[in-house]
């Protein structure tokens, strides 16, 4: 009897914490903002100091794996093409006419002069392969995001998530994220190093439908390294599961 | 007493000759190193200044602190402007804007860390001369995709006129760019640090490939009067401060570099080696002054036993190496002045010395050139005499406490 007891309770706690595990959480996250196929035209605004620039590119993505980006403006990175392809990443500068592989300590660069890297831009694996999640609290925040025209302050009810790295080469040992319970999107994600020292910040806001899933089509990314420095991204046009010609995502297609 | 001197000179003319002889190779050596020295000097200040500072240096303030890095991002916009400010000084006579970055090179699989610097080719020409370093090509033009690098670096890469290389470097926003540029010419400054890992491109071009557009990473201002830098460096940044609160340092050359701090090293140093040369053969001096009041010993007996005073005695002999010191100084520093004048007009080629010590990381030109003034050869000849008759007070002073007795019992 106190066996069955002892069983029955062991069984209670362990699938009311399975409920919401920060495994679950992150998983159900994965699932969310990844899609089979998809084509997104974005602005990204980049402000350094007192400048600010603004690059538009267009992207196609397949899986969460591979992806082809090509810039259209401003008129100094037009035709500016980057190709990724599991762990690799290329790009293509049509001012020299040549393509780079994107490789060692390039990889931690600033893609494009924003304050994402290479190495974020390139983040292919799932989260869960590399780290250990553990939920730490429920908290509603506030994340502002931007509409283009105007300011929104988004409240949202979160699970707060913390990622300990398993494995030893990442950039990021330790990551802490919100994610918003009603749509699954990590609206704030902080990101630090092995030091304890705080990185880098992403906020994703304007959360939207598209069809069953909940998509943010506004991106803030702040590297702290960087003085004065944060990149918006505001997604102007999207399209998922989408069918799209193979040949896109080659090395060939840079060169076109 | 004059007639006593020149008496004895002229008695023993091979100790004479060999006295002057050693004053005046003395002399010759004391004012060919000074000359070769002051030579040294001059070109190293020359060129640390052309190169790397200008006589006031405006940059931004952040970039100063982390000056090793050459942080792009913390530049000089709108420097056209800036330059203007610093300009509006009376004693301001050239202002241009550069920017230095890094950048690996690579051809045909070697590669090297090299600093790109972008350059107003016209005003380079009065600045740093390049137009007379080419020693290949032509010198780069504005608006164009062109290089020009130096002589050392070419052979190391093997790279030759008229190659195109690709650099692929960091803008000032850390995205990655590339430029492809054609060498156009090769320059030797003699100078290592800049032969071996320096390249030159236009500054529009400079600017177009890192993203600096309307900006620069320093600001080279040349004056009138080089040594009134400090003062100008302040009056300048006072200016500067007016309109740009609390961005930009200026620095004058003389507060620039550590190298400053080595060049006052280097010049007490030398001073010393001119002064142990000169030292040196005040010894000689003393010695064969020794030697002739030795060998004199009986004939000063007798002078003192016929009543010539002690001072008298001394008198003689300090005359006798005044006289000599001073012809043989004349004749040293007529030699010095012959041999450094060669020396500013032809010089001397070190360039195959440094090619096997490998990069100098001082601007110090392959070739050197003395500096011919008369103020050395005229240093020199006073301090051959001062030196001569220094060394001879010693003798002097042992002749006049002779005794007479004494003096003439030896042979």
């Amino acid at each position: 009897m106190r066996i069955f007891i002892t069983c029955f309770l062991a069984l209670i706690i362990s699938s009311s914490v399975q409920a919401v595990t920060g495994d679950e959480t992150i998983r159900k996250m994965d699932s969310n903002m990844t899609f089979d196929t998809a084509y997104i035209e974005s602005r990204m605004v980049i402000h350094v100091e007192d400048q600010i620039r603004e690059k538009r590119f267009i992207s196609y993505s397949k899986g969460r794996d591979t992806g082809y980006s090509e810039f259209i403006s401003p008129a100094r990175d037009k035709g500016v093409k980057y190709l990724k392809l599991k762990d690799n990443m290329w790009i293509y500068m049509p001012s020299v006419e040549k393509t780079i592989k994107i490789a060692g300590h390039m990889l931690r660069q600033s893609m494009m002069g924003s304050d994402i890297s290479y190495e974020d831009a390139m983040e292919s694996t799932k989260l869960l392969d590399k780290y250990t999640a553990t939920l730490i609290s429920e908290e509603t925040v506030t994340i502002p995001y931007s509409t283009g025209t105007g300011t929104v302050n988004a409240k949202y009810n979160c699970f707060v998530v913390d990622l300990m790295s398993k494995v030893k080469e990442v950039t990021y040992w330790h990551r802490r994220i919100w994610v918003d319970k009603a749509t699954y999107v990590p609206v704030k994600e902080e990101l630090f190093a092995k030091s304890g020292k705080k990185l880098k910040v992403q906020t994703l806001g304007n959360v939207q439908k598209f069809d069953d899933r909940y998509y943010p089509v506004y991106y803030t990314m702040k590297d702290l390294l960087r003085a004065n420095s944060l990149t918006e991204m505001f997604i102007t046009k999207a399209e998922f599961n989408i069918n799209m010609p193979s040949d896109i995502f080659t090395e060939r297609n840079l060169t076109k | 007493m004059f007639k006593i001197a020149l008496r004895n000179i002229f008695r023993n003319k091979r100790r004479s000759v060999l006295t002057g002889l050693s004053i005046a190779v003395a002399v010759m050596i004391a004012v060919y190193l000074w000359a070769f020295f002051s030579g040294i000097m001059d070109d190293l200040f020359d060129n640390m200044i052309r190169l790397n500072n200008g006589h006031v240096r405006i940059l931004n303030s952040n970039y100063e602190k982390r000056e090793r890095m050459l942080p792009l991002e913390a530049n000089i916009p709108d420097y056209l402007a800036v330059e203007k400010v610093a300009a509006a000084d009376p004693n301001v006579t050239l202002t241009v804007g550069r920017i230095k970055f890094g950048v690996l090179l690579e051809h045909k699989g070697k590669n090297k860390p090299v600093f790109g610097t972008g350059i107003v080719p016209e005003t380079e020409s009065r600045i740093s001369r390049l137009d007379q370093k080419m020693v290949e090509g032509r010198i780069i033009r504005p608006g164009q995709e062109e290089m020009n690098i130096g002589v050392a670096l070419s052979r190391d890469l093997g790279l030759k006129l008229g190659d195109t290389l690709t650099i692929v470097t960091q803008t000032a926003y850390g995205s990655i760019t590339a430029m492809n540029l054609k060498i156009v010419g090769i320059f030797n400054y003699g100078v290592q640090s800049v032969d071996k890992t320096t390249f030159f491109l236009p500054l529009d071009k400079a600017q177009q490939l890192l993203d600096l557009d309307d900006r620069v990473t320093e600001i080279f201002v040349f004056i009138k009067d080089m040594n009134k830098a400090p003062a100008i460096a302040k009056n300048i940044q006072a200016k500067l401060e007016e309109v740009y609160p609390n961005k930009y340092t200026t620095k004058a050359w003389q507060d620039q570099q550590i190298l400053y701090f080595y060049m006052v090293v280097a010049r007490n140093v030398y001073a010393g080696l001119y002064f142990l040369v000169l030292f040196l053969a005040s010894f000689t001096i003393l010695n064969t002054m020794f030697m002739s009041v030795l060998e004199r010993t009986k004939e000063i007996g007798m002078m003192k036993a016929l009543g010539m005073k002690d001072r008298q005695v001394m008198g003689v002999i300090l005359l006798e190496a005044l006289m000599i010191g001073t012809i043989a100084s004349f004749i040293g520093a007529v030699w010095g002045s012959g041999i450094s004048y060669y020396l500013a007009t032809v010089g001397i080629d070190f360039t195959a010395t440094f090619e096997e010590m490998g990069t100098l990381n001082f601007p110090i030109n392959s070739v050197y050139r003395a500096i011919f003034s008369w103020g050395i050869v005229f240093f020199g000849f006073c301090m051959g005499v001062l030196f001569s008759l220094l060394a001879a007070i010693p003798p002097a002073l042992r002749a006049s406490k002779m005794e007479p007795t004494e003096a003439l019992r030896t042979i």
